[in-house]
C-alpha cells in the first residue's frame, strides 16, 4: 500500500478536492465544543485537536433521523441522498467504532438501510494520535493510538507534513491520484513508529482485558452493580457520547394525516427503555441497568460480534457528572 | 434504489381493519388484512410470531398474532388497551387503514412439536399468542398426540375467546380445561382455581414425548414450570413465549436485548433450558 507525504501547506488543496466529490466532515470547534461538521472551507477545520467531544458516529447514525414521511395513508421512506461522506481526521478509536456499528446494522437477517445508505460509500481518513489524553485507554481494548482499523487512509502528523498511508484499496486509489505528493522515506516511517511508541507509552498500563468476559459471566449477582448504581444518576450522558452505543427509539412527529417517523438515539440507563405495555419492567432497578451497560460492552457484545463494545475513547469518563470511571469499573471486575 | 433500500424493514404496509369486537372490558379482537390481497393470501407466518402495528402520528407497537397460518387471509389480534398507542387503535372503526410490518420473531417450531403430546398453558392475555398455536394444532389434529389446553383467567369476565373455548370443551380430541380465580356472579360452569391446579386433570400423556407451551403474566411462569417439571416433561420441551418492549422488531434498536440475544429475532419463544442458561430472560 502507498505511503506518501502531504505537506501541511497543501492540506487546503486536498480538502478542496475532497469537498468536490464528498460531503466532507471534519473536526470543527464551535462555542468551545469540537465535533465533526460539514466542511465548506479548509480554514474551518481543526486537526490540531485531541478528540471531538461528540462521536463522529452521528454522521452515519444521526441522533435524530427522519426514516419516513406519511401523507393520507401513504408512507414514503426518506434516505440520505447527498454526496457520499468523507470524514477527515477521525481518531483511531472512533474509526474502530464504525466497524462494530457496521456489524450491528448489517447483520444479514435484517440490514438497516438507513445506516447502509450513509456508511456504505463513505471515505474514512484517520489521524493518528501522537498525543493522548489522561482519559484515553484504547490500548486496553485491542486499539492503538496509531491503529488503522476502520480507515481507508491513516494520516500521521510528522510536523511539517502528514504521512499518508493507504489502508484499503479505496484509500490506495485516492492516494494514487495525488501526483504531487512525495513518497514517504524510511526516515519518515521511522519517525511515525517512534511517535506511536511514545503515544503508547503515555497510555495507562494494560490490564488483563481478555479475562473481562469470563469474569463477567459469573457476576450477574455481584454487589458491584448496586455499588455503581448508588452513584449513577441514570442521566445517559455516557450512552449519548459513546461511539459504540447504537440503541434507538422510533417516534412519530405530526398528526394522523401528515407527518414523519423519526428514529432517535435511546439509552438503556432510562427505566422506560424496557418498560412493557403491561407495566412490567424487566430492568426496573438502577443496578439492573448499570449491569446491562457494562455487561453489554464487555460480555454480551463479544458473544455477538467478537469485539469489545468499548473503544477506550474516554468520553464517558470526561463527561460523567458523578465521575464514574469505566477504567476503575474494569479493574474492579478483574479483582472480583 | 439499492437492494437494501428496496427491502426496507422499517416500512409499514397498508392493512385494513375488517372487523373488531370486544372480548372483555379492555381487550379487543381485531381482524386485519393487507390491502394487497395477494400479499394477504401469501403471507407465511408461525404461531408465536408478532407484527408491528403502525399508526400515523402515534408510532408503532408489537402485537402477537392470534390467528393461525392454517387459515390464511386474515390476521387476528387480541389487544389490551394499556396506553397511548392502544387507545388510538381502539378509536379506529372498521375499514380504517393502518400500517403493519412483519411477521417477526422465531415463532413456535412446529416441525419439532409434531408427533408429540402437547400441553398448552395460558394465563390471562397469554391467550393472544397461544390461540394461534391451539387453532393450528386443531387444524392439523393428526400431527399431534394428546392435546391439553389449560387456561386460567381472573374472573369469567376476563376470559378471552370464551365462546370459542367453550366449544373446545365439547370436542373429544382435546382436553380443554378452563379456570377462573374468582367467580363473583356464581355462574361459572368450569373450574374455580388457579391454572396450576388444573394439572391434576392432565392424564395419559407420554411425558417424555410431550411438549408444553406457556404464556401468561411474568409471575405465572415459575409456578407453571414447577408443575410441568413435576409431571416429568423435559426442560427443552417446555416452550415459553416472552414479552419485551420493542421498537424495531428486527434486532437493531436494542430494547429487547437480553444478554447476547434479541427477543425480537431469537425469541420471543424460548425453551426452559434457554431460560435457565440466560440470566434475565424472566
Amino acid at each position: 500500500m502507498k505511503k506518501l507525504k502531504l505537506k501541511k501547506k497543501n492540506l487546503g488543496d486536498f480538502i478542496n478536492e475532497l469537498t468536490r466529490d464528498y460531503a466532507l466532515y471534519a473536526p470543527q470547534e464551535k462555542e468551545g465544543t469540537i465535533s465533526f461538521s460539514l466542511v465548506e472551507k479548509p480554514e474551518e477545520i481543526t486537526l490540531d485537536y485531541h478528540n471531538s467531544d461528540t462521536s463522529p458516529k452521528e454522521i452515519f447514525f444521526p441522533q435524530k433521523e427522519v426514516i419516513l414521511t406519511y401523507q393520507d395513508g401513504n408512507s414514503q421512506p426518506v434516505f440520505y441522498e447527498g454526496k457520499p461522506f468523507a470524514l477527515l481526521g477521525v481518531r483511531p478509536c472512533d474509526a474502530k467504532s464504525f466497524q462494530l456499528l457496521h456489524q450491528v446494522f448489517s447483520t444479514k437477517k435484517f440490514e438497516d438501510p438507513y445506516w447502509l445508505t450513509r456508511f456504505k460509500n463513505a471515505l474514512i481518513i484517520g489521524l493518528a494520535c501522537n498525543d493522548t489524553l489522561p482519559t484515553c485507554f484504547c490500548n486496553w481494548l485491542d486499539g492503538s493510538p496509531h491503529g488503522k482499523e476502520g480507515m481507508d487512509i491513516l494520516l500521521t502528523d510528522l510536523g511539517e507534513t502528514y504521512l499518508a498511508e493507504a489502508v484499503t484499496e479505496k484509500g490506495e486509489s485516492l492516494l494514487k491520484q495525488q501526483k504531487d505528493w512525495e513518497e514517504a522515506s524510511e526516515a519518515d516511517l521511522k519517525q511515525a513508529s517512534k511517535l506511536e511508541e511514545t503515544a503508547l507509552k503515555s497510555l495507562p498500563p494494560k490490564i488483563e482485558s481478555a479475562k473481562l468476559k469470563e469474569k463477567l459471566d459469573g457476576m450477574w449477582d455481584d454487589p458491584l452493580w448496586e455499588e455503581i448504581a448508588q452513584r449513577c444518576l441514570n442521566c445517559g450522558a455516557c450512552a449519548y457520547l459513546c461511539p459504540t452505543c447504537h440503541c434507538f427509539d422510533i417516534q412519530d412527529e405530526g398528526n394522523e394525516k401528515n407527518g414523519k417517523r423519526i428514529r432517535l438515539w435511546d439509552c438503556c440507563m432510562y427505566p422506560l427503555f424496557t418498560k412493557e405495555g403491561s407495566g412490567h419492567n424487566p430492568r426496573k432497578n438502577p443496578a439492573d441497568r448499570v449491569k446491562q451497560r457494562f455487561m453489554h460492552k464487555f460480555n454480551y457484545i463479544i458473544q455477538n460480534f467478537d469485539k469489545y463494545g468499548c473503544i477506550g475513547c474516554g468520553r464517558c469518563i470526561t463527561y460523567c457528572p458523578v465521575n464514574i470511571d469505566v477504567r476503575e469499573v474494569l479493574k474492579q471486575i478483574l479483582e472480583t | 434504489m439499492s437492494d437494501f433500500q428496496e427491502e426496507n424493514p422499517f416500512l409499514p404496509e397498508p392493512a385494513r381493519i375488517v372487523r373488531k369486537y370486544d372480548l372483555t372490558s379492555d381487550v379487543r379482537f381485531f381482524q386485519v388484512r393487507f390491502v394487497d390481497m395477494e400479499r394477504a393470501l401469501s403471507l407465511k407466518y408461525l404461531p408465536g410470531q408478532f407484527m408491528m402495528f403502525s399508526l400515523a402520528g402515534i408510532g408503532e407497537a408489537p402485537f402477537s398474532i392470534s390467528s393461525t397460518p392454517s387459515r390464511p387471509g386474515l390476521l387476528e389480534f387480541c389487544i389490551r388497551k394499556v396506553g397511548e398507542f392502544t387507545e388510538a387503535l381502539f378509536d379506529l372503526k372498521e375499514n380504517a387503514i393502518i400500517g403493519i410490518r412483519g411477521p417477526y420473531g422465531n415463532g413456535f417450531d412446529l416441525e419439532r412439536i409434531k408427533g408429540h403430546d402437547f400441553i398448552i398453558v395460558v394465563g390471562g392475555l397469554g391467550a393472544a399468542p397461544l390461540r394461534s398455536l391451539i387453532l393450528y394444532a386443531l387444524d392439523n389434529r393428526d400431527n399431534f398426540g394428546r392435546i391439553y389446553y389449560l387456561y386460567g383467567a381472573r374472573t369469567p369476565a376476563d376470559m378471552l375467546f370464551r365462546k370459542e373455548f367453550f366449544e373446545f370443551i365439547e370436542r373429544d380430541d382435546l382436553g380443554c380445561l378452563l379456570a377462573v380465580d374468582h367467580d363473583p356472579d356464581g355462574d361459572w360452569p368450569c373450574y374455580i382455581s388457579k391454572v396450576t391446579d388444573l394439572f391434576k386433570y392432565v392424564k395419559n400423556i407420554d411425558v417424555q414425548n410431550t411438549y408444553a407451551a406457556v404464556c401468561g403474566p411474568p409471575v405465572m411462569y415459575r409456578f407453571v414450570i414447577e408443575k410441568l417439571i413435576a409431571l416429568g416433561i423435559p426442560k427443552n420441551q417446555i416452550l415459553m413465549t416472552l414479552e419485551r418492549r420493542m421498537k424495531c422488531g428486527v434486532g437493531k434498536c436494542g430494547h429487547c436485548v437480553v444478554g447476547d440475544i434479541y427477543t425480537c429475532i431469537d425469541g420471543p419463544v424460548f425453551t426452559y433450558w434457554d431460560i435457565i442458561n440466560k440470566k434475565g430472560l424472566i
